[in-house]
């Protein structure tokens, strides 16, 4: 990755040597449709373009829908005449059906480097982050949390806790696969007790983790690497994140280049770049995500604390699109009597 | 002679309301039809048979009829302590709170209702420092319905009071006078004037309960508490079925139009006072028990009002201290907040003006005419606002790119979807003042220009100041435009906030909800003062 950076460095010191621009020459502009956090003044939007704009001679533009669904969504309702470039913020759950819009251009970015809990030799989308799903616990209201699904999944009405629609949350859905994965045609069952723990169900992750840090319920449904915020942002270990026996459902976050941008090489260098290791080493204390490469000691210590899962769920992306409509209303008619 | 220049003249005023009526219903409709253009495969048998539908369809009934009984019942009774009680310290302040809730962006009430009936909240601490066992618990129906009280109280007031106001004072004289009880007031003079205010005021907060949403799923305890809209959400966020949600959209259309045939039905037909108002009314010379009545109706409605906003601001002076805000942010979102929103109001009111005019011009001589205008104003919240929101995003797509697009977009979704609450204020003014000058008016031959800027104006004033005020306080806290249209170089305070949020930082959004809310407060004051020139009602 360095070298090719190096290169890219080189040729464009020397274009700009050559011709110099002038003030008004047309910078070309790369236009990322992503989800807002990605490109708050938190997110890793900002520092990411203020790095990549260094070497490629060009201005990002940003477009940010609320979340990856978003997203899709908008690429669905814009089709070939979107105004996209690159799409940043697809999640594994919904790359079957980006990909079905026709639309996504493989990366031709070279993804030796890349480390994920599973083998990634997909062509169309290159991975910038991953996490796991987990139940984050307080630690100060809930001594001892359960251990399994199958133990939050059992009878009784405690521990009440928090989790996210999957009619309308990325993190919803991420649940209800995993529960699906987990404990098979067991699940129907598991969703009926554990709607007797559920305090309330929430339309998105701020409305829930924001509930569970007001002290609503002691377990919430997010990620493993939330405990790492805490540590790193408010020197807390009081939350911490529950690996369960069974596995947890791994999410990761893409981006791909699109078939219709006028400029697909541009694309496939932003695409590169966000494999590379200036870029992976903002991530994790930007998206609070672990980086897709090996960082070493650059991984700040939080997260290389962080208890990993013993087992790494993920469905198939077929499988998903071809039942997600069916588990829900399992989902609803179980839980949402 | 003299009648033929007052009919041109009402004609125009007719034409110009039922032009903008005509744009404002072809722009819902286009809306819906650009959905409709995509590609989906609802199936529209399948749904309407389906029993996820039926089941949704009964909590949307069920906690929408609820909380607008509540909201209503309790409104009706505290816009009347409101009424008599007209000179206690502090009532224009909590008038002007009252326009707070109705406002907030949802998460903000959310967050102020936990604050105070949550598992860990205020009341649950009282109670256990108080050494009680029993907690409160908001999640479900209860919670839900409280939201909405807390939202649409306040709203049924303002809707409410200029009714109280309508009423001329010789009738409180002669009521006086003939010694009338307490009932023989409230049968005889007051149930009239609420004949004719109610149902539409309890129309309006139906609506707007059918199309709740956030509030509904984050207070709602469980996936069966989910309203028709959580559906239009899914439908267009996670189906990527865009005539499904147009579908759907219908539905809660048809759902709302029958609510407000309803309301139309209902509607009596009280003679419009066109008396003065009841300034020289003696109220304070009542019997002590019914003013202790009134000041405990007004305290308890400001307590549910104002401690979650106290919570609010409370969370954000604690926020502060670990907020680590980049205050040059904060500045620019509020200035883009400010830009946004004052054009919008400014839009509303040019909506609305005209069609309430022309729907008062018509109301004795053709009723249909002017229940179709009524129609017309209230479409904007008889219809699900994603569904409206994208709609409206499609058609602009079509012409407007970047920037111009953003701004556009949000303006215009925004001052479409606030017309009916513009309209609501807007609405008893107009009518008291033609049935005090119209006759007048016409004898005089004065029309046209000089009876708006001689006659109406001077009336209106107040009301529209209201009305902008108003306006630019819902569009203060806009976050359907902002997600739909949004670009990266246009983030206001709303979507700071929920930044703030998706990044973990509690403190730093305690701390902008608390600034959205001064801010809300702040420039609703402002305006009203500014525009109304003197105290409104």
């Amino acid at each position: 990755m360095t070298l090719r950076h190096g290169a890219l460095l080189a040729a464009v010191i020397a274009t700009s040597a050559a011709a110099p621009a002038p003030l008004w020459a047309d910078t070309p502009a790369l236009t990322v449709y992503t989800y807002n956090s990605f490109v708050s003044e938190w997110g890793p939007g900002p520092a990411l373009q203020k790095e990549f704009e260094q070497t490629c001679g060009c201005k990002i533009e940003w477009v940010g829908l609320e979340d990856g669904a978003a997203l899709l969504s908008r690429l669905k309702l814009e089709g070939e005449q979107t105004d996209a470039d690159v799409v940043l913020g697809i999640d594994t759950n919904l790359t079957a059906e980006t990909k079905a819009t026709g639309l996504v251009l493989p990366h031709a970015v070279d993804l030796s480097a890349v480390k994920l809990p599973i083998a990634w030799d997909d062509a169309d989308f290159v991975p910038y982050d991953y996490g796991y799903f987990a139940f984050v616990y307080d630690s100060q209201a809930l001594p001892k949390p359960p251990q399994s699904l199958a133990e939050l999944a059992g009878a009784g009405d405690a521990p009440k806790l928090i989790y996210m629609d999957p009619r309308t949350s990325t993190p919803g859905l991420g649940l209800l696969l995993w529960v699906k994965q987990a404990l098979g045609d067991e699940a129907a069952g598991a969703w009926k007790n554990i709607a007797q723990k559920t305090l309330t169900v929430t339309k998105g992750w701020s409305e829930g983790y924001g509930l569970f840090l007001k002290g609503e319920a002691p377990l919430v449904l997010s990620y493993t690497t939330s405990p790492a915020y805490h540590q790193m942002m408010e020197d807390t270990d009081r939350y911490k994140a529950l690996n369960f026996a069974e596995g947890n459902y791994l999410q990761v976050e893409v981006a791909a280049r699109l078939k219709t941008s006028d400029q697909p090489d541009l694309a496939q260098k932003f695409l590169a770049f966000l494999v590379s290791r200036p870029a992976q080493e903002k991530i994790p204390t930007t998206n609070w995500m672990y980086p897709v490469i090996d960082l070493g000691d650059a991984l700040p210590e939080a997260f290389r604390k962080l208890p990993v899962p013993a087992k790494t769920l993920l469905m198939p992306q077929d499988k998903v699109a071809a039942n997600r409509g069916a588990w829900i209303d399992e989902w609803l008619n179980s839980a949402g009597q | 002679m003299i009648g033929a220049a007052p009919r041109a003249d009402a004609l125009g005023a007719d034409a110009l309301g039922g032009g903008v009526a005509l744009l404002l219903a072809a722009l819902v409709g286009a809306a819906l039809l650009m959905l409709f253009a995509q590609a989906g495969e609802a199936q529209i048998a399948a749904l309407l048979g389906g029993a996820y539908l039926r089941s949704i369809l009964r909590f949307t009934l069920i906690q929408a009829v609820l909380s607008t009984l509540l909201s209503v019942a309790f409104g009706v009774l505290v816009a009347r302590a409101f009424a008599r009680e007209r000179d206690f310290p502090g009532r224009r302040a909590l008038l002007g709170l009252m326009s707070l809730p109705i406002v907030l962006p949802s998460l903000v009430a959310v967050f102020g209702i936990i604050a105070i009936y949550g598992q860990n909240g205020w009341l649950a601490r009282a109670l256990g420092a108080a050494g009680v066992e029993a907690r409160p618990d908001i999640y479900g129906l209860g919670g839900v319905v409280l939201a909405h009280v807390f939202f649409n109280l306040p709203l049924a007031v303002r809707l409410l009071l200029p009714g109280w106001h309508s009423i001329p004072v010789e009738t409180w004289r002669l009521s006086a006078q003939l010694g009338m009880s307490g009932w023989a007031v409230f049968r005889l003079i007051e149930w009239p004037m609420l004949r004719r205010y109610l149902p539409h005021a309890a129309a309006t907060i139906f609506m707007l309960c059918v199309g709740s949403f956030a509030i509904v799923l984050a207070l709602g305890g469980g996936p069966g508490a989910a309203t028709f809209e959580v559906a239009v959400f899914e439908a267009i966020r996670f189906e990527f079925d865009p005539p499904k949600a147009a579908i759907l959209a219908l539905g809660g259309l048809a759902l709302n139009l029958v609510c407000l045939a309803l309301a139309q039905g209902a509607v009596g037909d009280a003679v419009i006072g066109t008396g003065w108002r009841m300034r020289g009314q003696d109220w304070a010379r009542r019997a002590p028990a019914a003013r202790l009545s009134d000041g405990l109706l007004i305290g308890a409605a400001a307590l549910l009002l104002i401690a979650p906003v106290a919570a609010t601001l409370v969370d954000g002076v604690t926020g502060l201290a670990s907020a680590a805000l980049n205050w040059t942010l904060v500045a620019r979102a509020t200035l883009i907040s400010i830009g946004l929103a004052l054009p919008a109001a400014l839009l509303t009111l040019l909506l609305a003006l005209p069609m309430v005019l022309a729907e008062a011009g018509a109301r004795s001589a053709r009723p249909m005419r002017a229940a179709l205008l009524r129609g017309a104003l209230v479409l904007p919240i008889a219809v699900s606002p994603m569904a409206l929101g994208l709609g409206c995003f499609l058609i602009l797509r079509l012409t407007l790119e970047g920037l111009p697009r953003a701004v556009t977009g949000i303006v215009l979704l925004n001052a479409v979807m606030i017309v009916p609450f513009a309209a609501a204020i807007l609405r008893p003014a107009v009518e008291r003042a033609r049935a005090r000058h119209d006759h007048l008016c016409r004898a005089l031959g004065i029309t046209g220009w000089a009876r708006w800027r001689l006659i109406e104006w001077p009336v209106l004033r107040p009301s529209i100041g209201t009305a902008l005020a108003m306006a630019a306080a819902m569009a203060l806290g806009d976050l359907i435009g902002i997600g739909l249209f949004g670009d990266a170089n246009l983030r206001n305070l709303t979507l700071l906030l929920y930044d703030q949020l998706g990044a973990y930082r509690m403190g730093g959004a305690a701390v902008i909800a608390a600034l959205l809310m001064l801010l809300i407060f702040a420039l609703y004051q402002a305006i009203e003062r500014l525009v109304s020139g003197r105290v409104a009602p």
